[in-house]
């Protein structure tokens, strides 16, 4: 009976800070908040709710598609109808849109693109992200950059000895950022030769631990780390800094012997570059990404969404791209392309907030 | 240690407890003078282990009051009844096997030596304390030897020393014999002795008359819950305890077992061990409707013996016949489907599911034989069937869908004694069939047995009790250290000639 | 009379409070379904919300009928997650739409069976495994599960090359997305392994021998039951039901990858305990583990639809599971 008592205080004290409001309600369905990306879109989405007097609706699903649907069908039975959805999967949005489509709503899509079938659900599905593969690539530019500056860094016959440490394995992230960045540089005339490579689960600590022991095995061989995120590029510096892996000056952009590349712009790691450890990242725009969705969203919940519209100054693309779902005619003014940046030591300090 | 100027340390007046359905006390009160060992008897369910609960706090009586030394005492916890020199040794060991004789009886309330802020053990105070304890106890046990290297009757002398060393001025005693032998006993005994001169006072709880009637000083009765008397030992009898206890005349303990042995059903040739210091060259025969005890000393490898032979234990070499073929038996499963049966002596730890209905319980080994051609259970009959076993054997329940744990241990024993009358076995091998039973739960079985062989079973007794070997068998086997010394027919079977062979030693 | 009356009374509140004591995980269901039911002023009570519970709960609910099996055998599965994530694999490899360039077999189109065969089966396999390493490996079940819990992702990510396998057959995907009238397939699919796991427990030999070996392993023995036989049996009934779990995961989806599924051994050991299956062994029922599914499930559909945080879920979820816990142990401590 006891038992009883105390499961339902909880829920009541849970339940005691929800009540109704006559303002538009926009659903969220949020990938997993412990990526520091996503919660940096989750918590723009809160501010620009909160401004634009807007009942957001922000749900976690811990990066378990069937919970995104559990969540997705139980907004609806509120009747949620117009979401902002960081989804699990590409191959999960068709389905997710079709079953907004059937109480007449929309989503906008961010960070995970949507699959061209998805958006042809509907002309109320939109593409509000930057493709993943496109990080990969800046990755490479920055990289190609580096080299021809310092080409004594190049081992013989143009060869670059990378180490990768790679995101969780199978994450779309993990999965196009490493493929992007790799093809850049082939296509860049490099040799690329990979001494290991192994995930990290995009944790800092991990990636500090199989950095200690790469450098105990690789020691000299390699002259370069790529990896998926800044968490992990910052556990490899960490690890280069005890191993005094570092050189006395940092002519080359970095004190470490080699340099390191992340993707995210965290402000922890745009710390670490003004400290010459970090050599570069790429910015996902978090900010550009939500309030590009959250535009769209609150634009078709107030029915002022006409084709056309202009969300955060980004108008719709006009020409079909290379990479999915840009790529497609029918759906191209459905996607709005927000821009990476290449984050190095020219333009980081336009990136830190103070 | 004591206050002589008082008559009794320890006062318990009126106490009263009853669960839901039972009065397990009713208004009992039990008073104990120091220097002296007064045995607390009784059936099983008598409310002996209920009064000592309320003791020491385990349970909370509903009514009644303690008194201890003259003060009125309220234990919330076994903790407190040891602070207030009230301490239990208990039936089953309750050590840590892997820690040293010394940290077990220091467990708790280590002696620390402080450096600073920091107290760290200090482990040469507690060998050198464990040391002089056990010279203060005659005992010798290194304080440094792990607790579960030492043999069972060690450990138990540990558990007193431990008792003990809390300067207790009660020890309350479960029946601390029943894994000794008789040497062993012999030394409790003197330890026993050596505690009342010293003033203290102990609760013995037995229910072996023989040592009731050497250690005693005093003897309370319990029956169903209430006080029946307390009794110098001097001025009571075997018979009369015996007739108090069950509250009706047991001139005969044992029914009379009317069986003649027929043809030849098992045979054993030249059993050995596969482990090297258990049984040798073990052979003997058993015939339909006879009783077969096995006697011996603790040690005497004889339960090994009849777990080999129901497939428990690997062996290393010999054949067992059942009706003249040879058997293979490997596991219990093969044993079973020769129509053997084993009723084990370790109850708790190899024979009831505690959270399984009687039923249940009783019908596990036998389901294949109720199995409907749809391959689902026929709950209609297997429930019948284990009624009918358990009324017949007198199984004392509220219900047949009771859970086991909640029977008395004479009860248990006759379920699990129903369990393998349902295999329709035509050999039962009951190891210590009334161990840790009651003496009216007791003669049941006897009956029962006596009953079995009439019917033509053949039955495998291992007992330790000497009384009951000659009571009840038709011939004595005895075993000295894994090796058969010797079979004495019943009229040879006497106390002195099965002690005779079971001290054969090498 | 009046006596009468008052002793009818208190017969009948006595009779109340023993069912309540019985009946813990029934009415702490109850409990909380009425009070999600005032707090969302009873839609939660309407039709949309209760399938959605349904759909919500059905692949986990295979999953818990399987370890609760278990768990009664006093083992313990902590594959499950990561073996219904390759099962899920394997079943959508199979699944694929022909014409689906990035297939692992693309250009093939296989008969429908063959993805449920072939799911079945690894997670029968996987089972059989667990079975066999804990039964005649004498390996501690949680260690033994818990090196087939890697393997099981391993093959995963080789299996698949760490790709999503998407696109599956709308043929496919109906078999768990469809409906017969207005129950959810997924819903039928439950009820029908509940039928059979409650006659397998209740009404034969083997799930008797189950309890037997959670009970009293040794007793179990001497009663000669063949543990070794009944265990493996028992890890590799799991293992199917886990099978059929990612076979109808993956169709619900429309997809599997690495992530599929993981930390659903949590929720499946977490869900059977709420309803009643002691970690002691030898005690539970199928309706127990389904009322403990819908408890976990009514929890986070609650706080889900009430807009709770994410964070703030764990912590609850934490937190009941543990006061449930807590009550098992209570009633099913040993006398001393």
């Amino acid at each position: 009976m006891k038992k009883l008592v105390v499961i339902a205080l909880v829920l009541a004290v849970l339940a005691g800070g929800v009540f109704a409001a006559p303002k538009p309600v926009i659903g969220a369905l949020i990938r997993n908040l412990d990526e520091q990306f996503v919660a940096d879109y989750a918590a723009n989405l809160k501010v620009l709710a909160a401004k634009a007097g807007v009942d957001l609706k922000l749900l976690d699903s811990r990066s378990d598609q069937a919970t995104q649907l559990d969540q997705l069908n139980t907004l609806i039975t509120q009747g949620v109808k117009f979401f902002v959805i960081v989804p699990n999967q590409t191959e999960a949005t068709e389905q997710m849109a079709k079953a907004i489509q059937a109480v007449g709503g929309g989503a906008a899509f961010s960070n995970i693109q949507p699959s061209v079938a998805a958006l042809k659900v509907g002309p109320n599905f939109f593409l509000a992200s930057s493709p993943e593969s496109v990080a990969g690539s800046i990755q490479a530019d920055i990289i190609d950059n580096y080299f021809k500056k310092n080409p004594g860094k190049l081992a013989a016959g143009k060869t670059i000895n990378a180490l990768f440490l790679l995101g969780q394995l199978g994450h779309p992230a993990q999965k196009y950022r490493t493929e992007a960045v790799k093809a850049g540089l082939v296509a860049k005339g490099y040799k690329l030769n990979v001494i290991a490579e192994d995930t990290a689960n995009w944790k800092p600590d991990e990636a500090q631990q199989k950095m200690d022991a790469w450098i105990a095995a690789y020691n000299g061989k390699f002259n370069i780390v790529i990896t998926n995120n800044d968490g992990m590029a910052l556990g490899a510096v960490e690890s280069l800094l005890t191993a005094k892996y570092t050189k006395s000056d940092a002519a080359d952009g970095t004190i470490l012997k080699v340099p390191v590349l992340g993707v995210d712009a965290t402000q922890v790691a745009l710390k670490s570059m003004s400290e010459d450890k970090l050599y570069a990242t790429v910015l996902q725009d978090s900010v550009g990404q939500s309030s590009t969705a959250f535009e769209l969203a609150l634009a078709m919940a107030t029915g002022k969404y006409k084709p056309g519209f202009k969300a955060w100054g980004l108008s719709p693309e006009t020409k079909p791209g290379s990479e999915a779902p840009a790529n497609d005619a029918a759906v191209i003014g459905q996607c709005y392309l927000v821009p990476f940046k290449a984050v190095t030591k020219d333009n980081y300090k336009s990136f830190m907030t103070k | 240690m004591s206050d002589d100027s008082r008559e009794y340390v320890l006062e318990m007046v009126g106490v009263s407890k009853s669960f839901p359905g039972v009065h397990a006390l009713d208004g009992v009160s039990l008073r104990v003078r120091p220097g002296k060992v007064h045995a607390l008897m009784g059936e099983n369910g008598a409310g002996k282990s209920t009064l000592m609960k309320c003791l020491f706090g385990i349970y909370r009586e509903d009514a009644g009051e303690i008194t201890l030394k003259g003060e009125k005492v309220k234990f919330h916890s076994a903790k407190d009844a040891l602070e207030a020199g009230v301490s239990m040794i208990h039936q089953e060991l309750s050590n840590v096997p892997e820690r040293s004789v010394r940290e077990n009886i220091w467990l708790g309330r280590e002696p620390l030596r402080r450096i600073g802020p920091m107290g760290f053990l200090d482990h040469k105070k507690m060998h050198e304390d464990t040391t002089v304890l056990m010279k203060s106890l005659d005992m010798e046990i290194d304080p440094a030897e792990r607790m579960g290297g030492l043999s069972i009757s060690k450990q138990q002398a540990c558990e007193i020393a431990k008792a003990v060393s809390y300067n207790a001025s009660v020890v309350v005693m479960d029946e601390p014999s029943s894994s000794l032998t008789e040497t062993e006993t012999a030394h409790l005994f003197k330890i026993i002795r050596d505690l009342t001169s010293k003033g203290v006072a102990v609760i013995y709880i037995s229910h072996k008359m023989s040592e009731i009637f050497q250690v005693a000083d005093e003897v309370s009765i319990m029956r169903d819950g209430r006080m029946i008397g307390t009794f110098p030992v001097a001025d009571i009898d075997e018979d009369r305890l015996i007739k108090l206890m069950v509250g009706r005349d047991n001139t005969h303990r044992f029914p009379p077992v009317e069986s003649t042995p027929g043809p030849i059903r098992l045979e054993i040739r030249d059993l050995t061990s596969a482990n090297p210091r258990s049984f040798k060259n073990v052979s003997f025969e058993l015939r339909q409707g006879e009783i077969l005890g096995i006697g011996g000393l603790v040690g005497a490898q004889r339960t090994e013996l009849v777990e080999a032979i129901f497939g428990l234990r690997r062996l290393a070499s010999g054949e067992i016949l059942v009706d003249g073929e040879k058997a293979e038996i490997r596991t219990p499963r093969d044993a079973i489907a020769r129509g053997i049966a084993f009723i084990t002596e370790d109850r708790r730890g190899s024979g009831i599911f505690p959270l399984l209905s009687i039923t249940m319980n009783t019908a596990i080994a036998s389901l294949d034989s109720y199995v409907s051609p749809a391959l689902l259970l026929e709950h209609k009959r297997i429930e019948a069937e284990s009624r009918k076993l358990n009324e017949a054997l007198r199984t004392k329940t509220p219900s047949m869908s009771t859970l086991i744990q909640n029977l008395s241990g004479g009860n248990q024993q006759k379920v699990l004694v129903s369990r393998w009358l349902m295999t329709l076995p035509d050999i039962l091998i009951m190891d210590e069939p009334t161990r840790g039973i009651d003496v009216g739960a007791k003669f049941e079985i006897y009956t029962l047995m006596a009953d079995l062989a009439k019917n033509g079973k053949s039955i495998i007794m291992v007992s330790s009790e000497m009384p009951e070997l000659i009571g009840m068998s038709h011939r004595v086997m005895v075993l000295c250290a894994g090796r058969h010394t010797g079979t004495l027919e019943k009229a040879q079977a006497t106390q002195e000639s099965i002690m005779r062979l079971a001290t054969q030693f090498e | 009379m009046a006596a009468n009356n008052a002793a009818g009374t208190l017969e009948a509140r006595k009779g109340f409070r023993a069912f309540i004591s019985k009946n813990t995980n029934l009415v702490t269901f109850i409990t909380l379904a009425v009070g999600l039911g005032l707090l969302t002023s009873g839609r939660s009570f309407e039709w949309p919300s209760v399938r959605n519970l349904m759909i919500a709960e059905s692949v986990r609910a295979f999953a818990a009928l399987g370890v609760g099996m278990i768990i009664i055998t006093r083992g313990i599965d902590l594959s499950i997650g990561y073996v219904v994530c390759l099962v899920a694999s394997v079943a959508a490899s199979f699944a694929q739409t022909p014409d689906y360039t990035a297939a692992l077999y693309p250009g093939i189109d296989f008969p429908l069976w063959l993805p449920l065969m072939a799911g079945v089966v690894t997670g029968g396999i996987f089972g059989l495994f667990n079975g066999v390493l804990i039964a005649y490996g004498k390996l501690p079940a949680f260690i033994a599960t818990l090196g087939t819990m890697s393997i099981a992702r391993g093959a995963q990510l080789i299996y698949t090359r760490a790709a999503v396998v998407g696109s599956l057959k709308d043929s496919y995907k109906v078999i768990s997305q469809g409906s017969l009238g207005p129950i959810p397939n997924l819903a039928i699919y439950v009820a029908i392994a509940c039928v059979f796991i409650w006659i397998l427990l209740r009404h034969t030999k083997r799930g008797t021998n189950f309890y037997a070996i959670g009970g009293n392993s040794m007793a179990a023995r001497v009663s000669g039951i063949n543990v070794e036989r009944e265990t493996v049996v028992v890890y590799t009934y799991a293992g199917l039901l886990y099978g059929i779990a990612g076979c109808l995961l993956a169709g619900r989806l429309g997809l599997a990858n690495a992530l599929t599924a993981n930390g659903m051994e949590l929720d499946a050991i977490a869900a059977v305990t709420v309803g009643g299956i002691s970690q002691t062994g030898g005690v539970g029922t199928m309706s127990g583990m389904i009322i403990g599914v819908l408890t976990l499930g009514i929890i986070n559909y609650g706080m889900t639809y009430l807009g709770v945080d994410s964070y703030y879920q764990l912590l609850v979820k934490g937190f009941i599971i543990i006061v449930a816990v807590w009550f098992d142990m209570k009633k099913y401590a040993r006398r001393a």
